[in-house]
């Protein structure tokens, strides 16, 4: 199996009840629904906010406020796609009050990408099935990666590798494995892509 | 016009600056304004860079997710308990969770020069030092496992047994230090400072060993004493409604004072919580795990992932924080036997000598050959099997301070067990298989006499021609001076060291001989190992 399968936490079978038991208000239960679910809600913040203590606080914030409404889930979408509704009007409060700052600097990437970033956030709402079914389907394309780029993605960001590392061990400049990395990533918007094209045929 | 990444046509130094802004998180300005305005310029280009940087973003945030998802759990329950506790439990839980990070670049090994200063900055934050001087154990702290008021067990009520963690405040500890061996440095006041015998650990100081071989013995008023490991660290040691410690990383054997009822002493890892009322026990923390070992007495053990608990009991260990059940085990007899081999498939003979090692009694780890990765002082005994190279293990064990069986005859002189000459100093040969018991009173002779058959048929035997300060076991029939089966007590001299470092031992079983190992075969082998083990 790749490495990176096995890393990736599985849904757990016993889902409806650990739900029942955190709405009675036990944390212990919601803790393991957390356990589960923290990868792909830190993955949703964490296409649109680079810095990661940024991410984790905005995960966490998303998970306290679950826990504290958890009387309103009804179970009509599933929990994941609940989870990812409240990260994306976290998301969306951090991305308005980064976007204000960013208004007061200019010539900066971040300037330039804020309010696409936001704009992206808000139409999300209609599309928050969508976004959990990619972001399943980056798990499922990273299985299927070869064994060259599935090594690399897995030292850079499964292990927390530095591109100097990697480029060292690999003998290779780091500008080449920066590049790797950005096809390995193409690819995978290749492969999101076409398995979410596939879902929608069938 | 610019077109869009990974296209025919791409211009390449935009994809440049983006493959480094997006690992790097940053570029100089210059290029990062080429960027900016190229991408306010070029919609295509705009949205381009925002699907690679979902990507980019998810698959970081999942690597994490996947390297901390239970201290992020663990993060989000002891949030909840915060909520659900006024007394200052957000302070602690903070706090404990900053030496946590820190304890973790420390396992990166990261030179002492780098990760202190860190320590010492947050032990002086100011909003934590507050918190750390109000550390009290919380008068609601549940009764230990010994002080079930019904002797069903321990019982739980209330917020504890809801969020799993008794809450604390910190003050200070009648703690002293009262033996010192390598560098050990007490952590206080935004100082670091040489800890000394005698020096006082005072409210929010911590202690930490400073290299692998270095070690701290504190003791309290009461005689309790906690012994610190090295590369180890603690923090917020109290004793205020009852001793508590903070063991961020490393090891700490504890020899625990009987406690009055009501304040047990409480030492919390990142993993989890033992609360024990009298006991020896020992702590063990990882990056990944946290091992209790009880010898004495019981100990509750809570993990924190859950607020599950268990009770460890003596001869008994729990692991919190990996992924298997988190339940008391009975620890094997023997401790745990390192069998070194050539593939971690295991070819018959190691698959056989695997399981009647863990019939002896031994927990047995198997590893392959090469450099040692890992400290292997704690184990029983390291076996190394001839399917090894010996040119991957090469001296690698040479000065390893416990006990080694080995029948790969190549490495008999990379252990100085022999001389160097092959196939004079050692080797192997074809054997009938049978061998001539040396000294048949000795008890390593197995109760066995006069020539034994240790195979079922002819096989491969391996030898060696071991010196004078040697124990002889067995010999080839013929061949008195060639020995099969042969071992050195600890401080002997033997030709390649002048002191074995531990016992040493050698036998005759072969790659492929497993199979054919006939009872007196295996009734030596037995013989030579639980030797090999025991306490000099």
């Amino acid at each position: 199996m790749n490495p990176i399968a096995s890393a990736i936490p599985a849904e757990p079978a016993d889902e409806a009840r650990l739900i029942a038991e955190s709405q009675r208000g036990d944390a212990a239960a919601f803790s393991r629904l957390v356990f589960v679910h923290q990868g792909r809600v830190r993955a949703y913040i964490g296409g649109s906010i680079w810095r990661s203590d940024v991410v984790d606080d905005l995960a966490q914030e998303v998970f306290l406020s679950a826990f504290r409404s958890l009387d309103t889930f009804k179970g009509d979408a599933p929990l994941g796609v609940w989870l990812l509704g409240i990260a994306r009007n976290k998301l969306l409060m951090h991305l308005r009050t980064e976007g204000r700052r960013h208004n007061r600097e200019t010539g900066f990437l971040d300037a330039v990408l804020a309010p696409w970033r936001t704009r992206r956030a808000e139409a999300d709402e209609t599309d928050l099935a969508q976004r959990e079914l990619e972001i399943a389907a980056l798990q499922s394309c990273l299985e299927g990666l070869p064994a060259h780029s599935a090594a690399i993605v897995l030292d850079h960001y499964f292990k927390a590798r530095s591109i100097v590392d990697i480029s060292k061990e690999l003998g290779k400049r780091e500008g080449s494995v920066r590049m790797t990395l950005l096809r390995v990533r193409q690819a995978l918007r290749d492969c999101v892509r076409q398995r979410l094209d596939g879902e929608v045929a069938t | 016009m610019t077109s869009a990444l990974g296209e025919r046509g791409r211009n390449p130094k935009l994809d440049a600056l983006w493959a480094r802004a997006s690992t790097d998180g940053a570029l100089p300005p210059d290029d990062e304004r080429a960027l900016a305005e190229a991408a306010a310029d070029d919609a295509r280009l705009r949205e381009d860079l925002l699907d690679d940087e979902r990507v980019a973003g998810a698959l970081r945030a999942l690597g994490r997710g996947t390297r901390d998802a239970e201290a992020f759990s663990r993060r989000f329950f002891e949030r909840v308990a915060a909520e659900r506790d006024s007394t200052g439990f957000v302070s602690r839980v903070e706090g404990r969770l900053a030496v946590e990070a820190i304890a973790r670049e420390r396992r990166r090994h990261e030179p002492h020069g780098r990760w202190l200063p860190r320590l010492l900055v947050w032990l002086t934050l100011p909003a934590l030092g507050a918190a750390a001087a109000l550390l009290v154990v919380d008068a609601r702290r549940e009764p230990g496992p010994e002080n079930a008021p019904d002797g069903r067990g321990p019982t739980v009520s209330g917020e504890a047994q809801r969020v799993g963690i008794a809450p604390m405040r910190v003050f200070g500890a009648d703690a002293r230090i009262e033996w010192i061996t390598g560098t050990v440095h007490l952590l206080a006041d935004a100082r670091q400072m040489p800890a000394l015998t005698g020096m006082r650990i005072g409210a929010e100081q911590g202690l930490t060993t400073i290299d692998r071989d270095a070690s701290a013995t504190v003791v309290f008023a009461d005689r309790t004493r906690m012994v610190l490991g090295g590369d180890s660290v603690i923090g917020q040691v109290s004793e205020a409604a009852g001793k508590s410690v903070f063991l961020a990383s490393g090891i700490l054997t504890a020899d625990v004072t009987p406690q009055p009822a009501d304040r047990p002493m409480v030492i919390s890892t990142p993993h989890g919580e033992v609360t024990v009322l009298g006991t020896r026990f020992s702590l063990r923390v990882s990056d990944r795990a946290t091992r209790l070992d009880v010898e004495h007495g019981r100990v509750r053990f809570v993990r924190h992932r859950d607020g599950a608990r268990i009770d460890v009991g003596a001869g008994q260990y729990a692991l919190s924080g990996l992924a298997q059940d988190f339940a008391a085990i009975t620890r094997p007899q023997h401790g745990t036997a390192v069998l070194v081999v050539g593939s971690l498939r295991l070819p018959p003979t190691d698959a056989l000598v695997k399981a009647r090692l863990e019939r002896l009694g031994f927990g047995v780890r198997v590893q392959g050959g090469g450099p040692l990765v890992e400290d292997l002082r704690s184990s029983s005994v390291v076996l190394i099997s001839s399917t090894v190279s010996s040119l991957d293990v090469n001296t690698h064990y040479r000065e390893l301070p416990v006990p080694i069986v080995s029948w790969e005859s190549w490495l008999f002189d990379d252990l100085g067990m022999t001389g160097q000459s092959e196939d004079e100093d050692f080797g192997s040969f074809k054997s009938n298989g049978e061998v001539v018991i040396h000294d048949p009173t000795h008890r390593l002779a197995a109760g066995l006499a006069g020539t034994v058959g240790v195979l079922s048929g002819p096989g491969t035997m391996s030898f060696g021609i071991p010196g004078p300060g040697a124990l002889w076991i067995a010999t080839v029939p013929g061949l008195p001076t060639r020995a099969v089966a042969f071992a050195y007590e600890a401080g002997k001299p033997m030709p390649g060291l002048p002191a074995a470092p531990a016992r040493r031992a050698a036998l005759h079983l072969w790659d492929d001989s497993g199979p054919s190992m006939t009872e007196a075969g295996w009734a030596l082998f037995d013989a030579l190992v639980l030797w090999a083990t025991e306490k000099s």
